[in-house]
């Protein structure tokens, strides 16, 4: 076997160029312990094979680092994502109905419920004292006071409705946002592919613009070639490679705000992430025909109808026929006939003419209604219908906590594994670190030794 | 399984977060005093509490209009027992009337009989709360309904009932009318005017049909008596009916809505004790690396 000394040396600065590239690596990844969404990487060193098997005098070539491969687990990053999606609807939700929860503001004695109570009360004071001007002022007073309540909580609902509005559009811009970042970084990682480059951070950059548009709306990833990403939005390509096909708003019937795709495609199908939770609410929970806006409406205009009848049934202080008791038919329209502000005397509490003034059956069948099985209200009580809607509320809500919940630990348990799977442990590194400072130290040494070798020869010659 | 560092300060970070939230909980349940503030702390107990408010609510108006109807009736039980006696000395006087008496003690009977009709007119007008008791529903009109015309007393009021409702399915009639007043007015008045004829033929009359005329008209006052009285004891009994399901009702909303407050300490206690002992495992948890002990 005949080599030459200067290869030798050759071998040995190999040895330290690949220790020193082990130590970069090894040092980065320490560097990004902290880093939330920093994948590991690592050198992987391979042997110089000779290029020639014949010439035997070139089968030693030392080290090269072959690449660095970023450490990644593409099945629990899907999960991870799905999981992200999964858990934002229900957060949202969850945030969104407690809001809900708290302009009901029930069980209390200061909820709607209780002013309703006050208001069939005051019917029956009325009752047993027609008479009594006190009682009819004080039940006008009442009623004003329910109307006021229907009108605030029909207003905080409404609200609360095209709040969603202006939520889910700035939302809607920044999934156009992410995605035209996601688009960018394919660019640049085909780029980065071309020239032989190991593009582990615009991979990371990638990962963490994906994860925040999981939070927003559900996303379907799949890697093509030259690591391309390409994500569907309910079955249509938000980002393919390098192209983008941006998602756009405008206000629909009703004044629900309605998401479309700008490229032709057709309404988005949205149906989970922070966006999916806000249209589900919007539509279907608190706006949408049986939706708490329309409930709380429904028992509004149920009570204005059953009252106003039994009312014009009446006669009022003066004998007169009664007139409507409330004016408008929902919760924001809702108010005391105008026609009886201030006039307790036309109250109609009398049933019949000859009966006034002390006849107060026909307040007793006013007051009745609050145990009449209403069939505007499904054949329910107004106490049953509300409360059921209470009911109702309450369950959506303990399920999107519950939902919540549970997700975050599943979520908890999926970033754990993808952690493992992927994240920096110090110790790992910092023992590779010590393992590549002495293979340095050791190729070092043989430079030393090759170097010393040359000078004894150059001297004997 | 690699364990990372970000793993760990995820891990705690996370439960310390959970405990938090569940001391959050417990901490409102005490500090409200309610164990449901939010509907989605329990659907159908909040449900159930709703329903509870109504329920109370509706039984204590049921209860003030109880007391009402009692307030009415005790008047018009005393009223009319007061009608009842005056009606009983009149006919002790009508009895004791004769033809061979002198003029002078027929005279004095008209009086007395007089001076009782006037008694019984002002009875007969008994207000409450500014309301004539026995003016059906005209109640609070400027002349009293009871008045003493040209030809004998004279009823101005209507015959229309009073009713109070006292539970969800149950009424009661509160009032006794003039109809019932009137025959003894009326009998009472023949006899004034029989004693004041002062013939033999009248002054029999008195103690004849005219007598026999009061003894109708007084079983009469007598019934409506029994009437109110029955009435009256119909709502105590409502009222007392009343009293125990608001109890019950209480009771049933204090079970459902209130917070167990032994079992809500117990519970913070144990999550307090979690939560440091999460705290102490926290302030170790970041472990020296092999950094170290690196030369």
């Amino acid at each position: 076997m005949g080599g030459s000394l200067i290869n030798g040396l050759n071998i040995a600065l190999s040895g330290l160029e690949a220790q020193q590239a082990v130590l970069d690596v090894a040092g980065n990844n320490v560097a990004n312990a902290s880093t939330a969404g920093y994948a590991a990487e690592q050198a992987d060193l391979t042997p110089v094979a000779s290029p020639s098997a014949t010439n035997a005098s070139q089968t030693a070539e030392g080290v090269t680092v072959a690449k660095v491969t970023r450490a990644s687990s593409r099945f629990l990053q899907l999960q991870q994502w799905d999981n992200t999606s999964q858990s934002s609807d229900a957060s949202a939700q969850s945030q969104m109905l407690s809001q809900v929860e708290a302009f009901f503001n029930e069980p209390s004695d200061t909820g709607l419920q209780s002013a309703m109570d006050a208001f069939w009360g005051d019917w029956e004071a009325v009752s047993s004292q027609p008479t009594s001007t006190a009682a009819r002022t004080t039940l006008l007073s009442q009623a004003q006071g329910l109307t006021a309540q229907f009108n605030t909580l029909g207003a905080q609902l409404t609200g609360f409705q095209q709040s969603i509005n202006s939520e889910v559009s700035s939302d809607v811009s920044q999934v156009n946002q992410l995605a035209s970042g996601i688009a960018q970084l394919n660019t640049q990682i085909a780029e980065a592919q071309g020239s032989g480059a190991q593009p582990g951070g615009l991979a990371d950059q990638r990962d963490s613009l994906v994860s925040q548009l999981a939070a927003l709306a559900p996303v379907k990833v799949t890697w093509g070639s030259a690591d391309q990403m390409t994500i569907a939005v309910g079955g249509v390509n938000l980002v393919a490679g390098s192209n983008l096909t941006k998602l756009q708003t405008a206000m629909g019937p009703g004044g629900n705000i309605q998401i479309s795709w700008s490229g032709g495609e057709g309404a988005a199908n949205i149906t989970g992430g922070s966006i999916g939770a806000m249209l589900n609410l919007q539509n279907q929970v608190v706006g949408g025909n049986s939706g708490y806006i329309a409930q709380v409406n429904n028992l509004a205009s149920a009570l204005v109808s059953q009252v106003n009848a039994q009312q014009q049934a009446g006669y009022d202080l003066n004998g007169n026929p009664g007139v409507a008791f409330f004016s408008g038919d929902s919760a924001n329209s809702i108010a005391l006939n105008s026609g009886l502000a201030n006039q307790p005397d036309r109250v109609a509490a009398a049933s019949t003419a000859s009966g006034v003034p002390g006849d107060g059956s026909n307040a007793t069948a006013v007051a009745n209604l609050q145990n009449a099985q209403v069939s505007q209200l499904g054949a329910m009580t107004f106490t049953n219908y509300y409360a059921s809607t209470i009911g109702a509320l309450g369950s959506a809500a303990e399920a999107a906590n519950t939902q919540s919940t549970n997700l975050q630990a599943v979520g908890q348990s999926i970033s754990t594994q993808l952690q493992s799977a992927t994240g920096v442990s110090i110790n790992t590194d910092l023992t590779q670190i010590l393992e590549a400072q002495d293979a340095y130290q050791a190729s070092a040494k043989v430079t030393e030794t090759i170097s010393s070798m040359l000078g004894d020869l150059i001297q004997s010659v | 399984m690699l364990v990372t560092n970000q793993m760990l300060g995820q891990m705690l970070s996370g439960d310390l977060q959970t405990l938090q939230g569940q001391m959050l909980n417990v901490q409102q349940q005490l500090s409200s005093g309610d164990q449901i503030t939010t509907p989605s702390d329990n659907p159908s107990g909040a449900e159930q509490v709703v329903q509870l408010n109504h329920a109370i609510a509706q039984n204590g108006e049921y209860q003030n209009n109880a007391t009402q109807a009692l307030n009415w009736l005790e008047s018009t039980g005393s009223a009319l027992s007061q009608m009842v006696t005056l009606g009983q000395s009149v006919r002790t006087l009508a009895v004791s009337a004769s033809g061979d008496m002198p003029q002078s003690e027929v005279v004095a009977l008209q009086d007395q009989a007089s001076s009782l009709l006037q008694s019984m007119l002002s009875t007969a007008n008994t207000q409450v709360g500014g309301q004539y008791l026995f003016a059906g529903t005209l109640t609070d009109t400027a002349n009293a309904p009871f008045s003493l015309g040209k030809t004998g007393p004279t009823y101005a009021g209507n015959h229309n009932a009073m009713q109070i409702a006292i539970g969800p399915t149950s009424q009661v009639v509160t009032n006794t009318t003039g109809s019932a007043l009137m025959p003894l007015l009326t009998a009472t008045q023949q006899i004034i005017t029989d004693l004041g004829t002062g013939t033999v033929a009248s002054l029999a009359q008195v103690t004849g049909s005219d007598l026999s005329q009061l003894n109708t008209a007084l079983d009469g006052v007598i019934d409506a008596q029994t009437t109110a009285g029955a009435t009256q004891q119909e709502v105590q009994q409502q009222q007392s009916q009343l009293t125990t399901a608001q109890n019950q009702l209480t009771q049933l909303k204090a079970s459902t809505l209130d917070t167990n407050v032994t079992q809500a300490v117990v519970q913070l206690q144990q999550l307090q004790e979690s939560y440091q002992s999460a705290l102490a495992v926290g302030s170790n948890l970041i472990e020296p690396t092999l950094a170290k002990y690196m030369p």
